[in-house]
C-alpha cells in the first residue's frame, strides 16, 4: 500500500509519517518511508511517501499509484494529487496556511473539491484544524491519523493508537488519543454520508 | 524487535556498532543527523565527537585520530567533500592505522544542495574505495563493516549516501558494538607522514598497488552480488537497485542483475562472471556514469562481446525514482513504457492553479530586517535606478532571494559572498553589500575578509549573527559558547575577528531594530574602505518575544491596505483587502509594526 502524506512545514507531517511507519512495523509489515527534510521549520511544502507491504524495495511512490492521500493542507493536497490513484482515497484538511509568494490567486475551496472529485472519486474534506483546536491545536496530526484509520489501512486502528502513544510524551497521550478519536468519528460520518449518496 | 529509524540514524548506529572512536564533521543536509546521533550516544560508547569549523578541519582531526590508531570518521554533505578534498587527497597516500571513513551525502535532484555532484568521481581522484548502500538497512550494515574494511585495505574509505537513504525511515535491528583496543599515541614515521615529494613518489606507487589489491578483494565483498538469469543484464549501484527490483517484477522480464555496493573499484572478476552469456547490459546509477565507464573499459580490455547501455537510456540528471527506472528498463527490454504525459500535464495544470511554497525566512527571522533594509537603503542612496550588488552565501539567508525581498544577487559556495565582493567592488561601478551567516563566516569567511583588507577594497560585509548554525538544525560553532560535547567554550565574537582582520569600520546593529539596521547600512555603504556590520538577533526558532512574553502582533482597523508590511515577506502575514497577521504563526518580532506608516499594527498581550 502506498500512502502520500503532505502539508506545510510545522504541521507535524514528519512525526505523523513516523507514527504510521511504526504502526506498520508493529503489525509485522515492511515499511519504507521517504520524507522531505530541511524545509520542515521554514514553511515550505513537506511530503512523505510511505510504502507498506510484505517486502518493500523502494521509498518513492510512482505517479498515480498512491492508495491514500493524507493532506494536512488543501493547496498542498493539490500539489500532490498526481501521485494519487484515481481509485484511491484522499483525506484533505480544509484549513489553509497562507502562502508568501502570491504568484497566482489560490483556487477557492469549491474549486479544489471539484478538481479533486474529477480525479479521485473518493475524496473527503475534513476541517481537522478546527477539530484539533477544540482539543489542543498541536494535535492536528493525531486528528488526521484518526481520520486515516477509518479507511482501510493495512493495520488496525489500535496499532495506530499504540504507535502514537509510543511517539509522544506521556502527558500528551490523553489529548492525542481524544484528537485521534475525534478525527476517526468525523471520517466515519463522512464515509457513511458518502455511502448514502452512492 | 525492529525499531523505526531515520536512515541517517540507522547508519550512525552502524558506525557505532562498527566501533567508531572519533567522529567529526560539519553540518550539511542530508548528512547532519549521522553525527547528531553519534553525539547523542557519545558518552555511552566513549566516542570523541566534534562539530569542527569546516569540513577540511573536520577531516584533519579525523585523520589525526586514524594516524593514532583510532577508528575515526568525518561526515559532510557532497559539497563539503570539495572543502575536505585537500587533506583526504594527501592522506590516501599514507594508508591508515585506525580505519578512517569519510561520509559524503550526495543530493541527486538538488533537494537541498546547489550542485548535483557525484562524490564517486572525487573518490576516483583521491583513490578512495567507495561503499554505496542501496537502502538504509544496507547502509547500516555497510557502516558497521566500514572501519574493518578500511583497516584491512589499509586505505581510507568513502561512504557515499544520498538524500533518499539519509531521509527515509525503515525498521532496524540493533547489533553489538565491536570494540578495538587502541593505545592512542602518535608514533612518528616521517617517511610516511611527512608528505614531501621524495616520499610522495614512493607512496604513489604503493597507492596504486594498494588500489589493485582492493579491486581484487571487493570481488568477494558481501555488498556485491549476482542474481537472476537471462541473456540481458542490469548493473545497479546505490538506491536505484530497489527501483530496478520493482521494475523487473512489474515488467515481467527475466534478467540477470549485478548489484554493486562498491562502484569504485569495480569488482572485476565478479563483473566478468556476470557478463558470461550476456549480449547486453544496462547500467543503472544516479548522476554520473562512473560504473558505466568502468564496465566499458573492462569489457573493451577483455574483448567481451557485450553491449553496454547506460546514460542516454538512464538520465544523467535528477534522482532515479520508480517511474524513471521503470521507463529506462522498459526501453532496454523493448516493452511498453508507462505514459507519464498525463501526469506531467496534470502537474503542470495544477502548478498554474496554485502558488509555489518554497521554504522562506521564518516569522521573526532576524535576517529579514537586513534584506528589507538593504532594499530601502538602496532606493534612498541611489534612487530608483541605482543598484547595490548583493552577494550572499550558504545558509537560511539565501532565502532572502525569494520575493518579495529579492535581495540576493549571487550564491556560489561557503564564504564566497565576501570573496566575490572583492571583484564586484573593485572592478564594478556599484556599491557592494555581502550577507553571510555567523557559522558560514567562521567556516570560510575569514580568509576572504582578510583579502578585502589586504587589497584595499571598498565593500560592506553584513554578518547575520543569529548565534547558531540554523539551516541544518542548530549546531554549535565557535560563536555559540559551547561545543558538540556541551562543554563551555570561549565565545568568539565576529566583531573581534573583523577588527583583527584589519577592518576599521565595524558596527554592531540590533537585527530587530529597523532604524538601527538602516542607519548602520547607510553609514557602511558611504564608508570608503572595508566595512563590517554584525547584525545580532537570535534565530526565531530558538528565542523569540513570543516565547519570552507570549506577545504577538495584530492589525487594527486603522490599516489602510497600503501593503508596506507585505514587502517583508513574513509567512505569518496575509492580505485580504487589508493586512492580516496569523497570530499562531507570529513570533512577536515587531518589525512589521516598525514598518507600518500608520501605526496600524499593535501588540497583543
Amino acid at each position: 500500500m502506498n500512502i502520500v502524506m503532505c502539508g506545510v512545514g510545522g504541521q507535524g507531517i514528519v512525526l505523523a509519517s513516523q507514527v504510521l511507519s511504526k504502526a506498520a512495523i508493529n503489525a509485522g509489515l515492511d515499511v519504507y518511508c521517504s520524507e522531505s527534510h530541511g524545509m520542515a521549520q521554514r514553511g515550505g511544502s513537506v511530503v512523505a511517501h510511505i510504502r507498506v507491504g510484505e517486502e518493500v524495495y523502494s521509498g518513492l511512490i510512482p505517479f498515480g499509484e498512491g492508495d491514500i492521500l493524507i493532506a494536512f493542507e488543501p493547496i498542498e493536497a493539490m500539489r500532490n494529487l498526481p501521485f494519487v490513484s484515481e481509485n484511491g482515497k484522499a483525506i484533505v484538511n480544509t484549513y489553509r496556511i497562507p502562502v508568501v509568494i502570491k504568484s497566482v490567486e489560490p483556487p477557492r475551496d469549491t474549486e479544489i473539491r471539484e478538481f479533486f472529485r474529477d480525479h479521485v472519486k473518493k475524496s473527503y474534506f475534513i476541517d481537522a484544524t478546527s477539530i484539533a483546536k477544540s482539543i489542543n491545536p498541536r494535535t492536528l496530526n493525531s486528528v488526521m491519523l484518526g481520520a486515516a484509520s477509518a479507511v482501510d489501512l493495512p493495520f488496525g486502528k489500535e496499532d495506530l493508537k499504540k504507535a502514537i502513544m509510543d511517539s509522544v510524551p506521556e502527558r500528551f497521550h490523553d489529548v492525542n488519543i481524544r484528537a485521534f478519536e475525534a478525527g476517526y468519528s468525523r471520517m466515519r460520518e463522512l464515509l457513511s454520508s458518502d455511502e448514502l449518496s452512492v | 524487535m525492529k525499531e523505526i529509524m531515520l536512515g541517517n540514524y540507522a547508519m550512525a548506529r552502524g558506525f557505532i556498532e562498527g566501533g567508531v572512536n572519533v567522529a567529526t564533521g560539519y553540518p550539511g543536509t542530508p548528512s547532519t543527523e549521522i553525527l547528531e546521533y553519534i553525539i547523542d550516544n557519545a558518552e555511552d560508547f566513549n566516542i570523541y565527537v566534534e562539530w569542527s569549523v569546516n569540513e577540511k578541519v573536520a577531516a584533519e582531526v579525523g585523520i589525526s585520530a586514524s594516524i593514532m590508531g583510532y577508528r575515526s570518521m568525518t561526515t559532510m554533505k557532497s559539497v563539503g567533500l570539495n572543502v575536505a578534498s585537500e587533506p583526504i587527497n594527501a592522506y590516501t597516500y599514507m594508508g591508515v592505522n585506525g580505519g578512517y571513513v569519510m561520509v559524503s551525502a550526495d543530493d541527486p535532484s538538488c533537494h537541498s544542495t546547489h550542485t548535483e555532484q557525484d562524490s564517486r568521481i572525487h573518490a576516483k581522484l583521491a583513490y578512495l574505495p567507495v561503499l554505496e548502500p542501496y537502502s538504509p538497512a544496507e547502509g547500516k550494515e555497510m557502516a558497521k563493516r566500514s572501519f574493518e574494511l578500511s583497516e584491512k585495505w589499509n586505505q581510507p574509505v568513502l561512504f557515499r549516501t544520498t538524500t533518499r537513504i539519509a531521509h527515509s525511515r525503515i525498521g532496524v535491528e540493533f547489533g553489538e558494538r565491536v570494540e578495538k583496543e587502541v593505545e592512542g599515541r602518535f608514533i612518528p614515521d616521517p617517511k610516511r607522514y611527512v608528505n614531501l615529494p621524495q616520499n610522495a613518489r614512493r607512496m604513489r606507487n604503493e597507492l596504486v598497488e594498494r588500489m589493485d589489491r582492493i579491486a581484487e578483494d571487493v570481488n568477494k565483498l558481501e555488498f556485491n552480488w549476482i542474481e537472476g538469469d537471462g541473456s540481458a543484464g542490469i548493473i545497479a549501484s546505490g538506491p536505484p537497485y530497489g527501483n530496478v527490483k520493482e521494475a523487473i517484477t512489474r515488467l515481467g522480464v527475466e534478467c540477470k542483475i549485478l548489484k554493486l555496493g562498491t562502484p569504485h573499484p569495480i569488482p572485476e572478476r565478479l563483473l566478468i562472471e556476470f557478463l558470461d552469456g550476456l549480449d547486453r547490459v544496462l547500467v543503472v546509477e544516479e548522476v554520473e556514469p562512473v560504473v558505466e565507464e568502468g564496465v566499458s573499459r573492462i569489457i573493451a580490455r577483455e574483448g567481451i562481446d557485450c553491449k553496454v547501455y547506460g546514460k542516454g537510456i538512464v538520465p544523467r540528471t535528477g534522482e532515479l525514482g520508480p517511474d524513471v527506472v521503470y521507463n529506462a528498463l522498459a526501453t532496454f527490454f523493448g516493452k511498453e513504457k508507462k505514459d507519464l504525459s498525463a501526469y506531467e500535464a496534470l502537474t503542470n495544470e495544477i502548478s498554474e492553479m496554485i502558488p509555489p511554497r518554497p521554504p522562506v525566512l521564518c516569522p521573526g527571522c532576524p535576517h529579514r530586517t537586513v534584506f528589507y533594509a538593504m532594499n530601502r537603503v538602496e532606493r534612498k542612496l541611489l534612487g530608483k535606478k541605482g543598484r547595490i550588488v548583493k552577494p550572499s552565501d550558504i545558509g537560511c539567508y539565501t532565502l532572502g532571494y525569494q520575493p518579495p525581498l529579492n535581495a540576493v544577487d549571487t550564491n556560489l559556495c561557503m564564504g564566497a559572498s565576501i570573496g566575490v565582493s572583492e571583484g564586484f567592488s573593485k572592478l564594478g561601478k556599484d556599491p557592494v553589500v555581502a550577507t553571510i551567516g555567523d557559522s558560514t563566516f567562521f567556516h570560510a569567511g575569514i580568509p576572504p575578509l582578510l583579502n578585502l583588507v589586504f587589497n584595499n577594497s571598498n565593500a560592506t560585509v553584513v554578518v547575520l549573527d543569529n548565534r547558531t548554525t540554523a539551516m541544518t538544525g542548530h549546531q554549535p560553532h565557535p560563536g555559540t559558547g559551547f561545543n558538540a560535547r556541551k562543554e563551555e567554550t570561549k565565545r568568539i565574537q565576529v566583531e573581534d575577528i573583523a577588527r583583527a582582520c584589519g577592518v576599521e569600520h565595524v558596527r554592531i546593529v540590533d537585527a530587530f531594530d529597523l532604524k538601527d539596521v538602516m542607519s548602520g547600512l547607510e553609514e557602511a555603504v558611504k564608508h570608503d574602505g572595508v566595512s563590517v556590520i554584525v547584525s545580532k538577533g537570535p534565530c526565531a526558532l530558538l528565542e523569540s518575544r513570543k516565547m519570552e512574553t507570549g506577545e504577538v502582533y495584530r492589525v487594527t482597523d486603522d490599516c489602510t491596505g497600503c501593503k508596506a508590511c507585505m514587502k517583508l515577506g513574513c509567512p505569518a502575514m496575509d492580505f485580504v483587502e487589508k493586512a492580516i497577521i496569523e497570530e499562531t504563526l507570529c513570533s512577536g518580532c515587531s518589525v512589521c509594526a516598525q514598518v507600518c506608516p500608520v501605526n496600524a499594527i499593535e501588540v497583543v498581550k
